[in-house]
Parts: C-alpha cells; sequence; structure tokens
C-alpha cells in the first residue's frame, strides 16, 4: 500500500514537474520569439538572400561588393550592446575580444577602418553615404517596413 | 571632449626627456588609460551617433620583464636605446600610441599615429602620417609615412592587444637588419579584388627611410645612421574569413650604415691599400709583375671591404595566420639576400600556435634567426707574407682581426622559445604572462641581444608580465 502510495506520489510529482518544464520552455520559447538577428538593406535594393559567409566578409572588410555589383558599407551596433555581441558570436562565430583584436589591427596599421557604429536603427536608415548600400543588424522584433532582409538568423 | 582632456594629457607628458619624472608621467598616464578606458569606450560609442569625420583612438602597453642575464640586454630594434638589461625593466614591451583619422570626403582620408616606447627615451615618433585617396574602383593610392611592409606581422608588435603574445618573436622581428625599418616615407598604390571567398590584395610600395639605430654598448652610447632609400616593394596576399596568406618581395637599392666606428675603419683600409697599391708599383718597376699582381688583388680585396654593410638588399617574407575554431596558428618565413660584405645571406622564421579557452588563450612559439653565409667568411683578409712589407703585414693582420670580430658581431643567429597565456579582461583590455627562453650558437655571438662583454651567458631568460589596451 505504502509502495503504491510513495508511486502514485512520485508520478504526481513527476507530471506537475513536466507540466512546469513544458510551461517554462513555451514561455521561453515566447521570450525568443523574434529575438533572432536579421541583417538588413534599405527597402528598394534589389538583393537576392546573402549566405553568412557573405554577410561575415563584408563585416570582416574582406567584400565591399553585393551579388548584384554595387557596393556595400556595414554598420555596426554599438559594441557594449547585446546585439552586437549576438551579431559576432552567433552569425560570425568570433567573440567581441576576438573582433576587437582584429579591428585593433585593421585600424593601427592602416589596414582597414573598421564599420561606423550606430546607436539604432533609425540612425542607421539616416546615414548618407553618398552610394553605397548601407547594411546593418538588427532583431526581427524590432525591424520596421524601412528595411529589407537579406539574411535572417534564429527565431 | 574626453579625446582632448585624454591626449593634452599626453602629450603634455611626453614632452619630459629622459628622466626619472618623465617615467613616473608615463607610468601614471598608462595607469589612468588602464583605468578609464572602458568609461572612455561606452561613452565614445554613445555619442557615435552621426557619421563622424574624426576620429580618435589609441593604444597602450605597460609590461614589465625580468631578465636574468648579467650581460645580454634585450631590445625590441635597433631603434631602442634603452635596452632591458638584468633585473627589472618597463622598457621592452611598455608602449603609449596615438591615432587620428579624419575623413575628408567619402573618398579622402587622413591618418596620423604617434607611438611613444620606455625604451626609447619616450620621444614620440610619427609611425603613420598618410593621405590616402581612393582612385577608382578597387584601386587608392596612399601617400606619406606609413608602417613597414617588408613583414607579415611585425606592423602589429607594437599594438599589444591586437597580439595573442607580448611581443613578436625577438630572432626575427629583432634581430634582422630589415627590423630596424620601422616606417617608410613614400607611395603606395594598393587594388583590392574580391574572388569568391576571398580577397586578393597587391600592393606596390616606393619609398625610403633614415633611421638611427644605437650601439648601447659603449658609453656614452654611440649611434649609426641607416639611409635605406629606395625601398620598393611588392606585397600580394590573399585574405579569407578565417585567415590571411601574405608573400612580399622588397628590394633596397641603397642600405648604408655611417658611424664613427665605421669612418675609422674606412680610414685604415685605404692606408693599407693605397700602402699596397704603391708597393705593388715599386715590385713592377722592379720586373716583379707577379707579386705586384698579388699586391693589387690584395688591395681591391681590401677596398671590397670598405663600408662594408652597404649595398643592395633584397628581403623575401611569406606569412600566414589562421584560426580553426578556439586553435590559432600563424608563421611567417624571411629571406634577407644583400651585396654588403658583413650581411650576406640570412634567414629568420617563427611558427606560432594559441588554443583559446574562454577568457584564456595559452599560447607557444617558436623563432629562429641565422647567418647562411656572409662574404667576410668566404674571403678572408689575409698578409701578403712578402719579407719587405712586414710593416704592412701587420697593419693587414691588424685590419683582418678587426673584420673577424665585426663579423662575429654582426651575426645575427638566435633562436627562442615562447610560452605564456592571455586573459581577455575586458573587451579592449588583455593581461599576459609570458616566458622566453633565447639563445645564441656560442658565447662571442651576440645574435639579437645587446652584449656589454664578451665571452658572455648566451641563455636569456625572460619573465614578463603586461596589460594592453586600446581606447
Amino acid at each position: 500500500m505504502s509502495f503504491f502510495n510513495i508511486t502514485r506520489r512520485r508520478l504526481c510529482n513527476g507530471v506537475v514537474l513536466s507540466l512546469m518544464c513544458t510551461a517554462c520552455t513555451g514561455l521561453q520559447a515566447q521570450v525568443v520569439e523574434g529575438n533572432g538577428i536579421v541583417v538588413v538593406v534599405k527597402r528598394g535594393i534589389e538583393l537576392t538572400p546573402l549566405t553568412t559567409d557573405q554577410v561575415a566578409r563584408i563585416f570582416l572588410g574582406l567584400s565591399d561588393t553585393l551579388p548584384n555589383g554595387g557596393t556595400v558599407i556595414p554598420v555596426d551596433a554599438p559594441e557594449s550592446s547585446v546585439l552586437y555581441q549576438d551579431f559576432y558570436s552567433k552569425v560570425l562565430g568570433k567573440s567581441v575580444a576576438q573582433i576587437k583584436a582584429y579591428r585593433a589591427r585593421q585600424s593601427f596599421t592602416g589596414a582597414g577602418i573598421p564599420p561606423r557604429q550606430i546607436a539604432s536603427l533609425a540612425q542607421a536608415f539616416k546615414q548618407d553615404f553618398a552610394g553605397p548600400t548601407v547594411m546593418t543588424y538588427t532583431r526581427k522584433r524590432e525591424l520596421d517596413d524601412q528595411w529589407s532582409i537579406v539574411l535572417e538568423t534564429g527565431k | 571632449m574626453y579625446d582632448l582632456i585624454i591626449i593634452n594629457f599626453l602629450i603634455k607628458h611626453m614632452q619630459y626627456k629622459t628622466t626619472s619624472r618623465a617615467y613616473g608621467h608615463f607610468t601614471a598616464c598608462l595607469l589612468t588609460l588602464f583605468c578609464h578606458s572602458q568609461t572612455y569606450a561606452q561613452s565614445h560609442l554613445e555619442v557615435a551617433t552621426e557619421p563622424e569625420k574624426n576620429h580618435f583612438s589609441g593604444f597602450a602597453t605597460l609590461g614589465g620583464v625580468y631578465n636574468a642575464n648579467p650581460d645580454a640586454g634585450i631590445v625590441f630594434s635597433g631603434a631602442q636605446t634603452r635596452p632591458a638589461y638584468q633585473g627589472l625593466s618597463a622598457n621592452l614591451d611598455s608602449v603609449i600610441g596615438l591615432q587620428w583619422d579624419y575623413q575628408v570626403m567619402p573618398t579622402t582620408g587622413v591618418k596620423l599615429q604617434a607611438v611613444a616606447r620606455a625604451g626609447d627615451e619616450l620621444q614620440p615618433k610619427i609611425r603613420m602620417a598618410y593621405l590616402d585617396q581612393a582612385v577608382a574602383d578597387n584601386v587608392s593610392l596612399r601617400a606619406g609615412r606609413m608602417r613597414s611592409p617588408l613583414f607579415f606581422d611585425a606592423d602589429t608588435t607594437e599594438i599589444g592587444y591586437a597580439n595573442t603574445a607580448i611581443r613578436g618573436p625577438i630572432p626575427l622581428y629583432a634581430g634582422t637588419s630589415a627590423s630596424q625599418i620601422i616606417h617608410i616615407d613614400g607611395l603606395r598604390v594598393q587594388w583590392r579584388k574580391p574572388i569568391d571567398a576571398y580577397l586578393l590584395t597587391v600592393e606596390g610600395y616606393w619609398g625610403g627611410g633614415q633611421f638611427t639605430v644605437y650601439d648601447v654598448t659603449k658609453s656614452p652610447v654611440s649611434d649609426s645612421q641607416i639611409n635605406t632609400n629606395g625601398i620598393t616593394d611588392v606585397a600580394v596576399s590573399v585574405a579569407f574569413e578565417n585567415g590571411i596568406l601574405r608573400y612580399s618581395h622588397a628590394r633596397l637599392a641603397n642600405y648604408s650604415a655611417g658611424s664613427e666606428q665605421l669612418d675609422g675603419l674606412n680610414q685604415g683600409l685605404a692606408k693599407i691599400s693605397l700602402g699596397l697599391n704603391q708597393s705593388a708599383a715599386g715590385f713592377a718597376a722592379f720586373g716583379k709583375g707577379a707579386i705586384a699582381q698579388t699586391l693589387r688583388d690584395k688591395a681591391s680585396l681590401l677596398d671590397a671591404y670598405t663600408n662594408p654593410f652597404n649595398g643592395a638588399q633584397t628581403f623575401d617574407t611569406i606569412g600566414f595566420s589562421t584560426t580553426v575554431a578556439d586553435l590559432g596558428i600563424s608563421g611567417e618565413w624571411a629571406w634577407l639576400n644583400s651585396d654588403a660584405v658583413m650581411l650576406g645571406k640570412r634567414e629568420a622564421y617563427q611558427i606560432s600556435g594559441s588554443y583559446k579557452v574562454g577568457n584564456f588563450t595559452p599560447f607557444v612559439s617558436y623563432s629562429s634567426a641565422r647567418r647562411v653565409r656572409n662574404w667576410a667568411e668566404s674571403n678572408p683578409v689575409t698578409p701578403t707574407g712578402v719579407p719587405l712589407l712586414a710593416a704592412l703585414d701587420a697593419g693587414i693582420e691588424s685590419i683582418s682581426q678587426g673584420l673577424g670580430l665585426l663579423s662575429t658581431l654582426s651575426n645575427i643567429a638566435t633562436q627562442g622559445l615562447s610560452l605564456g597565456v592571455r586573459w581577455d579582461l575586458a573587451s579592449n583590455r588583455a593581461a599576459k604572462l609570458q616566458y622566453d627562453m633565447l639563445s645564441t650558437p656560442d658565447a662571442l655571438t651576440p645574435g639579437a641581444f645587446k652584449v656589454r662583454s664578451f665571452p658572455f651567458d648566451n641563455a636569456v631568460h625572460l619573465l614578463s608580465a603586461s596589460v594592453d589596451v586600446i581606447f
């Protein structure tokens, strides 16, 4: 009898625990929905979706040419932001320290100029680089209709 | 505003000359930067909301090295006046650099960079001052002072934060004559072409430079003026997402070294050469043509030793750097071929590996430099052996000993093994700990060291710690 009681109690506990876990997972899924990173250019530019490698090359300064033949200028989020960290770690697979060292090498040896850092998407939109296409990244949930997605990562 | 405060502070304190007060201010200045760099970086970003034409940035390293060797001093390059001798020293790695970038137009930029090293009397020196102009798609022109293009990696050795190790391997980056060429004044044409996943870059450099190289083993310290006019360099690199491969071929049409010691050597050689030619004329007058010819040949050989470090040089390097996940590998091989009798052919290389574990990156590096051949060894100056010329032979013997000593002292042969760890403290600060074991083939070969007396203990052990920051 006591054996069944214990088993039933454990079973109940297990079900409750399982339900709690499911609820938490659902909650977590709700939180991360729209939290994925999208790489964008200004709407109106005809561009096929890019691969992660193509985006990485643009942000590392190895390419400034788009598949449509136009030139592109990458614009970064503020280095202190979580978005910046997530972009480089999840999309380029590099830590902030690695990127910082890479940028220092570029800048202080005259090998290149690191991307400009802009505080918000709205400010990135205002950038006038006299010709080249501005490319930046943001959370999908923060995207507005002024931008076209060229790469989407995560949810 | 913060830019100006820091820059004024630095410039003010760089104006002091070789005084302990100057070093005190230098250290205080670096500490200020380490403490405030994070705040500075963040405040700087917050205001970077508009396209900026002016951009101030900088780098600094506060480093200490303990050298256990009583005779051998360590230098960053021949241009360093204060080697790290026995005991604790901040001279080898401590440096501060400031940079100003000005975007005149979207296709035109100006860069100015000044550096002050603890080992160079804290005197600010201009490393870069150039105008960069995009002249066509993928083509740019640069005019002014640029960091040396001769090496794959030497241009970043002052920017500690950009490197895994505290300093570049000494046998390669501090031991060869090309390492004296820290910058060139001239012109660069660059062509960049993205090809699939790669970026092909071809660069052509034309220019030259003048440098002062110090013999710190003399008291007072003596100097040599190195002129490197007529540098042409072609560099081809292929960059990809996880690395870069670069080849450079440089020709130095006129590498010349001048100093009081060399002037003395030249005068001695000229006197003996004149004596030999006059003797040859005398023997020829008495019909001793064979002896006369021998003496003339001997005089020609001595003439060839005039300015023994001068001549054209070619310098080839091939280097690479790559990262595979957390593993980093880099290497460089350099080959110097000179017409100068004391330089001859030289070879140096380095190979380094690192593995990132969280915020820590342990690393290991092996490097070696050697003299493959020098003309002084293959063409020794020997006395004539003519009984009537005993006085001249004594002079030739003396010159021969001097040249032999000079040949030994100019041997760059050095090898080194380095072990260490880098700790990334923040996104703009890193701390490092490093152990180096360096040696030369024997107790009479100084290699890359600054040796005060011979024979010396040719094994050098260094223990170093540093903090790097960029701001």
